[in-house]
């Protein structure tokens, strides 16, 4: 039976494949039949996926390899079963979108072909069984995606912004090719099960030096390809590209980084510091990109910030071993972010939100709101949480978590408060059922991925004063930003509350500076 | 008018400069209610080819197609060595030698250089794009209307002060390599005017050259200026003032400055040489007269009846929009039905009214932009009595409250992390709704809204006299005075499309840029009421009393027309309209039919033609739904018996107008001043965004960013865009609008308009510099109106073809 799944699922990107290596002029003579192939390839791959879903609740984990032993090894277990359907629902949305979309365009065909190469490449990032394997898959996703990024390859903005996707791809390509080599050194394979295998049997054991590099190395690599500060630049940029690529991007490619940690979880968790480092640089992209989303004016900037943040946040809850809730934010936000680029068009039919930073409660009053809003959120969240039987205890990363889920909440209700009793009526409820749902999904998700995720993870190893200390620190800088976006009207008529706003609305200048040094380096061809 | 070279440069001056320059600027309206603009509108002192090149100066860039499309016309034959010669002739360059075929490329006026253009022209840097990335930037932030949860902190102030406010801190121009911008910025004072007057003496311009240096500016980011020039507008119309296009321009004007600052460089402003009419501008007059000829052929073809035929009672009447897409529906409406009788009419159908949303204090004009709303009408749910209705309007008023609470958690900092973990998943639903385009169905009857009871209370909408004096006017204009059928529709306009931006430049532009639902229910409560129906026969005109109005709403991206209100429909004429309403069936048919080359749909049957067109105006990923008004040639003002047997195609705007019925010519007056313009702006809207869609067009649907609700930006920033969309004016392989001037004819003396033109200069100036072409149609035949030697009969004869 795994051998009719390792073909059933090879059978989508072996579609895309022969897609892309046709020739352009042919694909764009027949820019239907080229929405069709790839259009087919997605049905492929969601009938596999879904194949593989039974497979693996039936038996269990698997990995297999056509011929034995050979590169092209594809590991199924809940984490890359769930990823693959989640590739294949969206690579359909995506490309059933773009049929009509590009409707007219004059290198439509081109568009399939690599949009087909971008979608088989990380179906197969997602199933590989073997780095090696991986690796190819990574380096190929990024390869195509710039083709699309180069989609209208005369705009001046658009080549920009692809060299700098360019510039950041390979460096991560780097990074991981070095962590390959690290880690063939190590376990004598580039076998997934292997690795992992081996990776669990050294928990709690020293790690050599090599091995902590290779670390480093996938860490630094997730980080590049998953937009954490300060290498986010290259991904606001990329709005040169039909909406439905970046509808791609933002619900796909970009989660490959948190991806990759979660599947080498067991790896990563060897090192409690590199852990603490992923918190830290997790935390603060959430922080900064939250921020700096709330300032920008258009809705694609917006939602790219937004992705920066959430990026950022399933970051930090991998360093913080929260592997199965980084997971369920992963898919929850693609699914999310496909859905907000593709329809970003509705727009102007949609009612304007009220500027937080224009709201004019009278202060004593919104600060007793506040302690009440707050009050009845820490009730919320505990009480549910108890409920589902959710223990600090057992995962450090809950507290910084519920900490957050209970920030949410209050500012759902305070916000509430300023509107009629009825509707702060209905909200509670509202609050009521996102802690239940999120509880709920977190405890769902943790069974789901509990054979594919570490049994411990290195937090635990860390020592406890660490691990609380970086707890701490994050939950006062999300308290911290919390409270500044709570006193927006105040901060936004005072001196230094209007240079913050400044140095967020132009996003700490990192964008002004990482593009003139691409420039300098790399200078646009004179016209 | 900026000073001549002698002048000091007073204030008064320079004020009277900067105001010259600011009022060439045509306004933009938001997306929200996108209404067709001229955007030759402030170059109308100048003539057709002179506009042309004083854009080109100003910009770079051509306003005609390029030169290769006029030589493959030309060497297809649709442009003939005739339509050149008599293009040379009508633009008065007879003596110098007759093109003899279109150059490679047009050769065009030396262009106008801003600080920025100097020096990137010299250094290959990229300041042009840089200086207009910043402005753009700031004015999303200042004009925002709500996309961001943190807004900029200086608002309420005036624009330039607000700007200077946070470029005073602004690290990024430097960041970027302009050395010392945020203490040069300092330097300047906080009043635009003066900030103006301070960096023109820096540069050491002197004021003849003022005037093209600051348009070349405004120019640069004529989006935003666009936008600022509308809000302008707003203001003054209701009586007010803005200074804030100076404050742009000031903004604009203050990076040149840094730059000069930086870098000593000065702007470039070679003068205009060209005397004759440029190439291009003779090119295109020769295109339109070789498209013209078939227009005069047909309209000739068409003659006059000789006698209009005893009427016999129409079996309805049907007023529609002179929007060209009427035209189709007209037709094909009297092709189901002979006996029936259609009228073209502004869509608004004389009722310039604001509507109220419920549960909102403020409402939008429905009504040509040219005017102000004279009444206000509120919405109300549509409840049988006042107790429901208040209960609706609660929960109405909460569930809108609850959206925004729910929002803010969404968008929010902090919030938005347990938002995507507890309800992202939830997405999925949607994603695969639209995917499958399922639209929910009875979601419009849940907006249907009722708003007789106000309009026709005395205390709120329309009093009694406002009422008459409003239904004369409107039965008077639309020439609807006698001869009244059973039931008379009143048939506004709106067009459905999802996950667009650019819906609003699909509706009535009549009515502002919205649906025209509003107005065609207004103007029918208003007709049926009995108050006004008393009193109309004291002014000439009798409605008999079995006649009804109703209201109605032609959907042009489907083809279908929704009746409304026809619950209060009396017993006796129920059946009738059923009669009517599979008219408007059958009609649909044919009118899906003849549309569905254009959008590429297959005439598979009727049934699935429907369903197609259904899907794709609910389809989020449609960038197509309809083709709006692309294709637009001509304005016809003359009775429909006159056009009535010809198939304009959809490229006629068709008001009724019968110079009988109109002894003081007050109607005729009327058309030209304001439905002629209104189609005029539209006409031109087309021209220029089919011409040079990077210029005057808004771009790649593709690439739409929607900044601030108001416009949108293509790609990664740049300046607002104006215009219509590349896929609007482009199926992919070809132009669906070929940028022709509106041939406007008239069916009135000659005289007459003559002299109605004489009492409008800026009108006079549309017909005498070039911005359209006036005929007279006579009963034996047409006669062109000549900007200089004034009424001719056309030299085409009417069999050439």
């Amino acid at each position: 039976m795994t051998n009719a799944l390792f073909v059933l699922l090879l059978a989508a990107p072996t579609m895309w494949a022969f897609l892309l290596v046709l020739p352009v002029s042919l694909a764009n003579r027949h820019p239907l039949w080229s929405g069709r192939l790839a259009n087919a390839g997605t049905w492929l791959a969601m009938i596999g996926s879904l194949a593989a879903v039974g497979g693996v609740a039936l038996a269990g984990g698997t990995a297999v390899s056509l011929p034995s032993g050979g590169i092209v090894m594809i590991y199924l277990d809940a984490l890359s079963v769930t990823m693959a359907v989640l590739i294949g629902f969206i690579g359909w949305v995506i490309v059933r979108f773009s049929r009509t979309y590009l409707a007219g365009e004059e290198n439509q065909g081109r568009f399939f072909q690599w949009l087909g190469g971008t979608l088989g490449s990380v179906f197969l990032l997602v199933i590989s069984g073997n780095l090696a394997l991986l690796l190819a898959a990574w380096i190929s996703t990024s390869f195509c995606l710039h083709h699309l990024l180069l989609f209208y390859p005369h705009r001046e903005a658009s080549i920009i912004s692809a060299r700098k996707k360019f510039v950041f791809s390979r460096l991560g390509d780097l990074s991981l090719l070095t962590a390959a080599i690290m880690i063939f050194q190590n376990f004598g394979t580039l076998e997934l099960p292997a690795i992992l295998n081996q990776a669990r049997g050294l928990a709690g054991a020293a790690v050599p030096g090599s091995l902590t590099l290779a670390i480093a190395c996938i860490a630094f690599g997730a980080v590049l390809k998953s937009a954490q500060f300060p290498f986010h630049t290259w991904l606001p940029d990329t709005l040169e590209t039909p909406t439905p690529v970046s509808a791609l991007m933002h619900a796909g490619i970009i989660s490959a980084g948190g991806f990759l940690l979660i599947r080498l979880s067991p790896l990563i968790t060897l090192s409690a510091e590199i852990m603490l480092a992923l918190a830290l640089i997790g935390a603060f992209t959430a922080l900064f990109g939250s921020l700096v989303m709330l300032t920008q004016t258009s809705i694609k900037k917006s939602l790219a910030f937004s992705t920066v943040a959430q990026m950022g946040y399933m970051m930090m809850q991998c360093g913080l071993g929260a592997f199965a809730l980084a997971t369920l934010h992963l898919v929850a936000h693609s699914l999310y972010k496909a859905h907000a680029f593709l329809e970003s068009g509705e727009a102007v039919a949609r009612k304007p939100a009220t500027p937080i930073s224009a709201r004019s409660e009278k202060p004593l009053r919104s600060i007793g709101g506040f302690a009440m809003a707050l009050g009845f959120g820490i009730v919320l969240c505990f009480g549910i949480g108890i409920i589902f039987g959710i223990s600090p205890a057992k995962e450090p990363g809950v507290v910084v978590i519920g900490s957050v889920l209970i920030m949410a909440v209050t500012t759902l209700l305070w916000t509430a408060l300023a509107n009629r009793a009825a509707v702060f009526f209905i909200s509670l409820i509202m609050a009521l059922g996102v802690c239940i749902a999120y509880f709920a999904l977190h405890h769902a998700i943790t069974w789901v991925l509990q054979d594919a995720l570490p049994a411990q993870s290195g937090m635990e190893v860390m020592g406890s004063v660490w691990v609380w200390g970086v707890s701490a620190v994050i939950v006062a800088a999300f308290f911290a930003v919390f409270l500044l976006q709570a006193a927006l009207p105040v901060l936004n008529q005072s001196p230094w509350g209007q240079r913050l706003y400044v140095l967020v609305f132009n996003r700490f200048y990192v964008n002004a500076f990482v593009n003139r040094l691409l420039l300098k380096l790399w200078p646009l061809a004179k016209a | 008018m900026c000073p001549p070279e002698v002048l000091q440069n007073s204030d008064t001056d320079l004020l009277d400069c900067v105001e010259s320059v600011c009022e060439k600027i045509p306004p933009l309206w938001p997306l929200r209610h996108f209404v067709a603009v001229n955007p030759f509108v402030g170059l109308g002192h100048l003539d057709f080819a002179r506009g042309l090149e004083t854009i080109h100066q100003a910009t770079h860039e051509s306003a005609t197609l390029p030169a290769s499309y006029f030589a493959k016309a030309w060497q297809a034959h649709t442009i003939t060595d005739d339509d050149l010669r008599q293009a040379c002739e009508n633009m008065g360059c007879e003596d110098g030698p007759m093109p003899q075929q279109p150059p490679a490329e047009w050769l065009l006026e030396k262009p106008h250089l801003s600080v920025a253009d100097v020096l990137d022209k010299e250094q290959g840097s990229r300041w042009a794009t840089l200086t207009v990335e910043e402005v753009s930037k700031w004015c999303a932030a200042y004009f925002d209307e709500g996309q961001s949860l943190w807004q900029m902190p200086w608002k309420g102030q005036p624009l330039f002060r607000a700007w200077k406010r946070g470029a005073e801190m602004d690290r990024t121009p430097e960041v970027t390599g302009l050395k010392g911008f945020r203490s040069h910025i300092k330097s300047l004072p906080d009043d635009a005017l003066l900030a103006i007057e301070v960096i023109l003496q820096r540069l050491g311009l002197p004021p003849t050259s003022w005037d093209a240096y600051l348009y070349r500016l405004l120019m640069t980011v004529k989006g935003w200026a666009g936008y600022v020039q509308y809000l302008v507008r707003e203001k003054k119309m209701r009586g007010g003032s803005d200074e804030s296009l100076i404050h742009l321009l000031a903004i604009r004007l203050a990076y040149d400055s840094a730059l000069h600052s930086a870098y000593g460089a000065i702007p470039s402003l070679p003068l205009q040489k060209n005397a004759s009419p440029s190439p291009a501008a003779i090119w295109q007059e020769a295109l339109e007269i070789s498209h013209r000829r078939a227009w005069i052929a047909r309209l000739n073809l068409a003659g006059t009846p000789k006698s209009e035929p005893v009427q016999q009672r129409p079996s309805f009447q049907a007023v529609f929009c002179i929007d060209v897409r009427s035209e189709i529906m007209r037709r094909a409406l009297e092709a189901a039905d002979p006996q029936a009788e259609t009228i073209g009419f502004a869509g608004f159908f004389g009722f310039p009214i604001e509507v109220v949303p419920v549960n909102q204090d403020h409402g939008t004009a429905r009504c040509p932009v040219l005017l102000l709303p004279s009444h206000r009408i509120q919405e109300h749910p549509a409840c049988s009595d006042k107790t429901t209705t208040l209960q609706a309007e609660n929960r109405l008023k909460i569930s809108s409250q609850l959206a925004g609470v729910w929002k803010t958690f969404k968008t929010a900092s902090i919030t938005s992390f347990p938002f995507v973990e507890s309800l992202g998943l939830a997405s999925a639903a949607p994603l695969l709704r639209e995917s499958l385009v399922m639209t929910p169905a009875g979601k419009k009857q849940a907006t249907a809204l009722d708003i007789k009871s106000e309009c026709c209370s005395e205390s709120g909408g329309l009093i009694v006299e406002d009422r008459v004096a409003m239904a004369l006017g409107a039965l008077r204009n639309m020439g609807l005075t006698k001869n009244f059928a059973r039931l008379v529709l009143i048939c506004g306009h709106g067009s459905h499309s999802a996950n667009n931006p650019f819906a609003s430049s699909l509706d009535c532009g009549a009515c502002g840029g919205h649906a025209g639902d509003a107005n065609a229910r207004v103007a029918a409560t208003v007709l049926n009421d009995p108050a006004v129906r008393s009193a109309l026969p004291s002014h000439g005109i009798d409605i008999p009393g079995d006649t009804v109005f109703v209201s109605a709403l032609h959907n042009t991206c489907t083809d279908e027309i929704l009746l409304f209100d026809s619950e209060s429909l009396p017993a006796t004429h129920v059946e009738a309209l059923e009669v009517v309403k599979a008219t408007f069936r059958t009609a649909g048919d044919l009118v899906r039919a003849e549309r569905s080359l254009a959008l590429g749909l297959d005439l598979v049957s009727r049934e699935s033609l429907l369903k197609s067109l259904e899907k794709r105006s609910h389809n989020w990923a449609e960038v197509r739904p309809e083709w709006g008004l692309a294709g637009n040639q001509a304005f016809i003002a003359a009775p429909r018996s006159f056009t009535k047997h010809l198939k304009l195609d959809g490229q006629a705007f068709l008001h009724n107008y019968d110079a009988d019925l109109d002894p003081g010519f007050k109607i005729l007056e009327l058309i030209l001043c304001a439905p002629m313009v209104v189609a005029n702006w539209i006409n031109l809207q087309y021209f220029a965004s089919a011409s040079n869609n990077d210029l005057f067009g808004s771009g790649n649907k593709l690439l739409h960013n929607v900044v601030g609700k108001l416009g949108v930006l293509e790609g990664n920033g740049g300046d607002l865009r104006t215009g219509l969309p590349w896929q609007s004016v482009h199926d992919g392989t070809k132009l669906m609008h070929t940028p022709l001037r509106l041939n406007v004819f008239i069916k009135a003396p000659p005289e007459v308009m003559d002299r109605i033109l004489d009492q409008h200069e800026s009108v006079a100036n549309l017909v005498n510099h070039r911005w359209l072409h006036l005929f007279a149609l006579e009963d034996d035949k047409v006669l062109h109106r000549h900007p200089h030697r004034g009424w001719e009969p056309l030299a085409h004869s009417p069999k050439e073809n």
